[in-house]
């Protein structure tokens, strides 16, 4: 060391320069972590904004007409997360006056959400012509089209990937082992049981794909 | 007599000796050549089925496989046409047959021998001409995923893709791609989609992961699949070999530099003191409305989504104020 300086294999390094060096690796950390907050931002207003409508569909359950008028004018506006939630509200007002027809205007308006690309509909019809309902028939082939949307919609959970898993092991894709190999790795790493479950079953993944 | 022949596009090279041996037989042999789709392709096909004499299905683990062919023997067995099976390629089991063509005697021609032939002869004989055409027809088969004129169509169109449009091209081209006969087609459609000006990204994700499948699956077998994949990526530019300029060079680029990193960061402190802080409430959780009430997707048991869905094109500020008079209404109704 000479001075204000370094010697290393013959180039002079000023102490200006090691700080600057120290600001070359930090500022660009600095960018990158003002991004992250930047984009965390976004995510949270969508998090508020998606509470906001859940204590909505809350409210409107509990049987507020002001909160079921908001919830039905949001969804006619055409903002998908509540046409989901207006679905989901006719598709609990079946058990009581309504019946069929609640059924029929909660697959109306998960319809519309799915339809403008918003994935929990897409599950919750997959979820429907899966296991059918009193005035749905089972429909496999709907159902897999349902998950196969769900997880393109960006849904993507542990149950999104398992139900896709076995809806594609079901409807004789079986030879599509990676995908449903992958899937099914992807969920059981959460330790989700039903992942699990057909993974290392006789009767599901192996069945088909082998060990 | 005139024949149709149904086979899987991998199995081309055996078809066509297959055809060459029934046209020196005396008979007349369509079968689908072109690369094209779309349903008046399908039109075309089922309008040579309900034409053809005498339906031959050429039996390959592949053509087994195929939606296509399967759609078409079908419906040539409700035509009320002969179906003659022959075995062409593989060790197929007759128990692994649909049970409709497990009834049928069919013939080995995987050693195309005169001895074959002459079987092969006999069984077209036998089986004779098909009787009139049963009335109603039965209903056409819908076209198979594989054949994608469709596809093509929409994925060439000028007019801007929506997403919801843009995701049930990427599920058509997912099932198309089980459907042995087109892969490579569905490999080049994918790429033409990705070369879209609209597409957007959550859909481009879904479509190289397509690619990476395609390449990694059954279809890695295809000696075309390395042409269906992406543009390989650019090699990152190599730094200058030469150390001797960089080395006379240094104490500029130290002080340059210098000067540099201090106004990114500078830059980087500001834009973090410009922008709009981040809320520290801990976020609720939506309200489970799960149990027998709940629809049958329980979403609100799910964990998050990995991607914010879609708002119909909303706005931050959009959002905060519906929330913001979601929660007025919410204070004024308690």
């Amino acid at each position: 060391m000479t001075g204000d300086s370094y010697r290393l294999r013959g180039l002079r390094i000023t102490r200006l320069g090691v700080v600057t060096a120290w600001l070359a690796v930090l500022s660009p950390s600095v960018v990158q972590a003002q991004a992250a907050v930047g984009a965390e931002g976004a995510d949270q207003v969508d998090v508020d904004f998606e509470n906001a409508l859940a204590r909505l569909h809350q409210a409107a359950q509990a049987g507020h007409l002001a909160a079921r008028d908001k919830l039905a004018a949001l969804a006619h506006q055409g903002i998908p997360a509540a046409q989901f939630r207006l679905g989901q509200l006719h598709y609990e007002s079946q058990a009581g006056a309504g019946g069929d027809r609640g059924l029929a205007e909660a697959i109306a308006w998960w319809l519309k959400a799915s339809s403008n690309g918003y994935g929990r509909a897409s599950m919750a019809l997959a979820n429907l012509y899966d296991h059918g309902e009193a005035g749905v028939a089972a429909d496999a082939e709907r159902a897999l089209h349902y998950y196969e949307l769900t997880v393109v919609q960006g849904w993507v959970n542990p149950t999104s990937q398992t139900r896709l898993a076995r809806a594609l092991l079901r409807n004789g894709q079986g030879k599509d082992c990676t995908r449903i190999g992958n899937l099914l790795r992807a969920a059981s790493a959460t330790g989700f049981p039903e992942a699990l479950q057909l993974l290392n079953s006789d009767a599901g993944y192996k069945a088909l794909c082998g060990p | 007599m005139k024949i149709f022949v149904s086979y899987s596009r991998h199995d081309s090279a055996r078809v066509n000796t297959l055809q060459a041996d029934l046209v020196v037989l005396g008979h007349e042999v369509w079968f689908d050549r072109e690369l094209t789709g779309g349903q008046a392709w399908w039109d075309e096909i089922l309008r040579q089925i309900r034409e053809c004499e005498l339906f031959v299905f050429a039996l390959s683990p592949r053509s087994l496989e195929s939606p296509a062919c399967d759609r078409e023997w079908r419906y040539a067995a409700a035509l009320g046409k002969g179906v003659l099976p022959i075995l062409i390629e593989g060790d197929l089991s007759v128990g692994l047959f649909p049970p409709q063509l497990a009834g049928l005697q069919y013939i080995d021609y995987r050693e195309q021998t005169k001895q074959a032939a002459l079987k092969l002869s006999r069984a077209v004989e036998k089986i004779g001409v098909a009787g009139p055409l049963p009335q109603p027809l039965p209903p056409p088969p819908d076209v198979p995923l594989s054949y994608l004129g469709g596809l093509r169509e929409t994925i060439h169109t000028a007019q801007a893709l929506s997403f919801p449009e843009q995701s049930a091209l990427v599920i058509k081209l997912r099932h198309a791609l089980h459907e042995e006969r087109d892969s490579k087609e569905v490999h080049d459609l994918i790429r033409q989609f990705l070369d879209r000006d609209d597409i957007l990204a959550r859909v481009a994700d879904e479509l190289k992961q397509l690619q990476t499948e395609g390449r990694s699956g059954p279809a890695a077998a295809d000696p075309t699949a390395d042409r269906a994949g992406l543009a390989a990526e650019p090699s990152p530019p190599t730094p200058a070999a030469d150390p001797a300029p960089a080395k006379s060079a240094s104490r500029w680029f130290t002080h340059k530099f210098a000067w540099a990193a201090g106004a990114a960061l500078l830059l980087s402190v500001l834009v973090s003191m410009c922008s709009e802080p981040t809320t520290t409430e801990p976020t609720t959780t939506a309200p489970t409305t799960n149990g027998t009430s709940s629809p049958p997707g329980a979403p609100a048991t799910n964990p998050a989504p990995a991607s914010p869905a879609p708002t119909s094109g909303l706005g931050s500020e959009q959002k905060k104020q519906i929330a913001k008079d979601i929660d007025q209404l919410l204070k004024e109704t308690q």
